[in-house]
């Protein structure tokens, strides 16, 4: 039937089939956008919170509500251990991620491509609530008995699992990132009598600089949005961490506990979607972070 | 077998000879701010052979390209100017592309096999353009290949994957490819500068039959080939058609002093 | 490689000055030989040592995944051998019984996920690839598909529970669940599916063009084919992360599947039938995250064997994901 159609219609029909498909998705993506901003606005403009106190703020309560009949949605405590736990986990992981790229692409390429890869997609692929369960019996396990902590749970727990989550990611972009370093880069500074070691660090990795740090953004983009495996082990307890080992939230695990708890259009429903777009928001910023890196990087090499 | 390709397109009358099937005039290039080609004018007749030639970036496969309206595919690329092909411009937003490109084939610099079989390479188009019988695509596929002097080589195989053949037999197979569709123009953009001597001698001898009733056209960067296969000749030089005629003039009495110092090496 | 270590560092002015420590005035032949005898050590030392640390680093790396996976599969290894596990709905709010229910609502919702998803990101690639490659409308639409990528999943599920289970009134439910995933999913299907695209030589599609075939039928006809073992590995491994995906599920699909399900009743509607789209259903991953905390031994063993189930289901989707493509990939090219 298609065939017997005028080529033109055809082709007409295919730009609109595929078009649809593109315009459904950046209308939905648009869509999300608009609904959580506005959810997350209406907390400030319908129900009068004060921005200040979300972001400076230090107690977090919705159960209980102050004199104005209003809850404390001081979110500061759970902003700075979202932070911190990004932080944290990131300089965990970074490390480990692109020495382990180095290794996989200019040491034993060979072993990195056929096994080193594989494995380390196979650790993309495991669930975050099987990261969260290891995490809960393991690494909660160890802060017991070997750091004398009385429940385990706390920010450095948080971060371990979540370098390890993260781990995957740096090291997969990193690699390509070493891939994409020509190799005439690497042959004429071993042909200059250079070591293996010199040409890695003075002229590959400065080539990969802008991609290594997109690497590292992206991996930071996952650790500031992860969930439920970072629930598991936090602790869940809304107050200022004062210490790495002390029950705390982050603003994603307070989402996950509270959300389905509060009828749509009450106040601790609306500052939980402000929470929403916090988070929505710190991921747009990165992404125009890695745009403005990758166009640096670009630049630079010409 | 030539001859069943001939009696498929309409047996040319003797005026019609001398009406070129498909010419060109004034015809400029930009790609962006760049101006690829400029006021290039050219006629092409059945039955010959014309050769294009010049160093590389010179606008030859550039203007082979327009004639197909293949430039068009390109983003950011202007063609300007009349190409008349069976006495009507083509150069215009309304040219139905599809029934253009069927008429006039085009075979490329690497040769590029469908990863399909060797039958399907050669009845996927066809059959995209409306023919369904079975019987019909199964004599099109031998005649085709056929055409192309492969048949012989490749009839016990046909369900085979064409990315199994050799590189002279894929660009046969793309010839034949180009055949089945009968066109009466067949572009060939440098087709043996991927080849072997003796693949490129098969094509070479290969063009000449299926020349008949056809008028070609082929980019080379040899000159030695332009000499072996073509009629005629053109000349270009920094985006300028500088010379053209019979292909034994332009190779041996040149009247431009860019083409001469081109033929003697003073430049490539 | 032993031959370049071995060489003297005489280090190059293009390199980078700090290589050989900065002596571009050669005044005495002799003193600089020796002072060259010492870089070259050094850096034939900080060459072995670099090396030592990354092989540490990597060993660690491959001893974590190895543990990981071991440790989960021993632990689970008991109760998915145990009668009924596999096969038993769970009882007592998960934390008796088997997980039959669970392990049917997470297929049931990858293959609703994937019906949805999988279409919908075909097309915005061939879009992005064949018709628009350069345009601001392809622009404007990776954006919005990176947008989609870099949102946390818990945000797609607030946005899936505001949307589909309160604005379209589906509830906790099995589609909403479904439609967000499908959310989660399509950026990560879009990218598979437009590099595996972009990968097809552009000489593919001059041929079709120059044929006088539309873009259309080069797409359908040639280039999609050719494509087709690596679209088949992303949309393999992109059901591996929707299948363990829970937090963009919490909110739409529910943490709880009904008390009783009838597998052959096919009444859509029936709130017992499992095919019910409008019921709501709860994924392996969710129960883990549900059930994690009990304390009884049982729920514990439960737990376990469900953590072992889902990874093992993650295996069998990477190992599929890799045995099509290459088998997909010799039937097209036919070698």
């Amino acid at each position: 039937m298609a065939q017997t159609m005028p080529k033109r219609r055809l082709e007409k029909i295919g730009l609109s089939v595929t078009g649809a498909c593109v315009a459904l998705v950046t209308l939905v993506v648009v869509a999300l956008i608009l609904m959580v901003a506005g959810k997350g606005l209406s907390a400030f403009f319908k129900d009068g919170v004060n921005p200040l106190e979300f972001f400076a703020g230090t107690k977090w309560d919705l159960q209980n509500t102050n004199e104005n009949g209003m809850p404390y949605v001081g979110a500061l405590p759970l902003i700075v251990t979202s932070s911190a736990v990004m932080v944290l986990s990131t300089l965990l992981a970074l490390p480990i991620a692109v020495g382990s790229a180095i290794f996989a692409v200019e040491i034993k390429p060979e072993f990195g491509r056929r096994v080193f890869q594989p494995m380390v997609e196979l650790l993309v692929g495991i669930p975050s609530v099987v990261f969260g369960l290891i995490g809960f019996h393991v690494v909660v396990g160890f802060m017991k008995t070997v750091l004398g902590s009385p429940t385990g749970l706390g920010i450095l727990p948080g971060s371990i699992v979540l370098a390890v989550m993260i781990l995957p990611t740096i090291t997969t972009f990193s690699i390509d990132a070493l891939r994409a370093v020509p190799a005439s880069y690497r042959q004429g500074s071993l042909a200059l009598g250079c070591t293996r070691w010199q040409t890695i660090w003075h002229v590959v990795l400065h080539a990969a600089k802008s991609s290594l740090i997109t690497a590292t953004i992206l991996g930071m983009t996952r650790a500031f949005g992860e969930t439920l495996a970072v629930r598991m082990v936090i602790g869940g307890i809304e107050v200022m961490p004062t210490g790495l080992l002390d029950s705390a939230s982050t603003i994603t695990t307070t989402l996950t506990t509270s959300m389905a708890v509060y009828a749509d259009g009450s106040p601790q429903s609306d500052i939980l979607w402000s929470l929403g777009l916090l988070l929505m928001g710190m991921s747009l910023v990165f992404i125009l972070i890695i745009h403005f890196v990758g166009r640096k990087g670009a630049t630079e090499r010409g | 077998m030539i001859e069943t390709l001939e009696q498929s397109v309409a047996s040319p009358a003797l005026e019609e000879l001398k009406a070129p099937v498909l010419y060109t005039k004034d015809v400029n290039v930009w790609y962006g701010d760049h101006h690829a080609l400029q006021d290039t004018s050219l006629d092409f007749h059945k039955g010959e052979i014309t050769a294009l030639i010049g160093p590389s970036g010179c606008g030859k496969s550039t203007y082979l390209r327009c004639l197909n309206l293949m430039n068009r595919e390109i983003q950011g690329c202007q063609i300007t100017g009349e190409i008349f092909y069976r006495e009507h411009d083509i150069n215009t937003p309304e040219e139905d592309l599809y029934e253009l490109r069927k008429s006039i084939g085009m075979v490329f610099q690497q040769p590029n096999p469908f990863p399909k079989t060797i039958y399907e390479n050669i009845a996927f188009a066809p059959r995209c353009h409306g023919q369904r019988n079975k019987a019909t695509l199964d004599e099109l596929v031998e005649e085709s290949l056929r055409g192309a002097a492969l048949w012989d080589e490749v009839k016990d195989k046909l369900n085979k994957s064409a990315q199994a053949l050799s590189g002279g037999q894929q660009q046969r197979l793309c010839i034949a490819r180009a055949l089945a569709l009968k066109p009466d123009v067949i572009l060939l953009d440098e087709p043996c500068s991927a080849l072997d001597p003796i693949s490129t001698l098969a094509i070479e001898e290969l063009m000449h039959s299926i020349a008949a009733g056809r008028a070609i056209i082929i980019v080379t960067h040899n000159m030695e080939q332009a000499t072996r296969v073509s009629n005629r000749t053109a000349f270009f030089y920094m985006g300028e058609m500088v010379e053209t005629g019979e292909t034994e003039q332009i190779f041996n009495a040149p009247k431009s002093q860019r083409l001469n110092d081109y033929l003697s090496g003073r430049f490539s | 490689m032993a031959e370049t270590t071995e060489t003297p560092a005489v280090g190059g002015p293009d390199i980078d000055p700090s290589i050989t420590s900065a002596s571009p005035s050669v005044v005495d032949p002799r003193a600089d030989a020796a002072e060259r005898e010492r870089l070259r050590r050094r850096a034939v030392n900080q060459d072995k040592f670099a090396t030592g640390v990354l092989t540490a680093i990597i060993g660690l790396v491959l001893l974590i995944v190895v543990a990981m996976v071991a440790y989960i599969l021993i632990e689970g290894a008991y109760t998915l051998v145990q009668p009924g596990f596999l096969t038993e709905r769970s009882r007592a709010n998960g934390t008796a019984g088997g997980v039959a229910y669970q392990l049917f609502d997470s297929f049931y919702l990858l293959f609703l996920t994937l019906i949805i998803s999988v279409p919908i990101s075909l097309g915005g690639a061939i879009f992005m690839v064949e018709y628009a490659p350069n345009g601001p409308v392809k622009r404007i639409a990776s954006t919005a598909v990176e947008t989609l990528s870099s949102l946390p999943s818990i945000v797609v599920g607030m946005f899936g529970f505001l949307v589909f289970s309160v604005g379209f009134g589906w509830k906790y439910s099995i589609i909403s669940g479904a439609v967000a995933l499908t959310m989660f999913n399509i950026p990560i299907l879009v990218r598979a599916i437009q590099q595996a695209l972009e990968d097809v030589p552009q000489a593919q599609r001059d041929a079709c063009l120059a044929m006088g075939l539309t873009r259309w039928e080069a797409t359908v006809h040639v280039l999609v084919p050719s494509a087709m073992s690596a679209i088949v590995t992303g949309v393999v491994l992109s059901a591996g992360r929707v299948f363990g995906e829970a937090a963009a599920l919490l909110f739409t699909s529910g943490m709880s599947s009904p008390v009783s399900l009838n597998f052959l009743s096919f009444g859509f509607t029936s709130p017992s039938s499992a095919w019910n789209i409008f019921r709501p259903g709860e994924s392996l991953a969710v129960h883990i995250y549900k059930i994690y905390g009990e304390g009884s031994p049982e729920a514990q063993q439960i737990v376990w064997g469900t953590a072992a189930l889902l990874m093992i289901c993650v295996l069998i989707f990477n190992v599929v994901a890799r045995l099509a493509g290459r088998a997909l990939s010799r039937k097209v090219t036919g070698v």
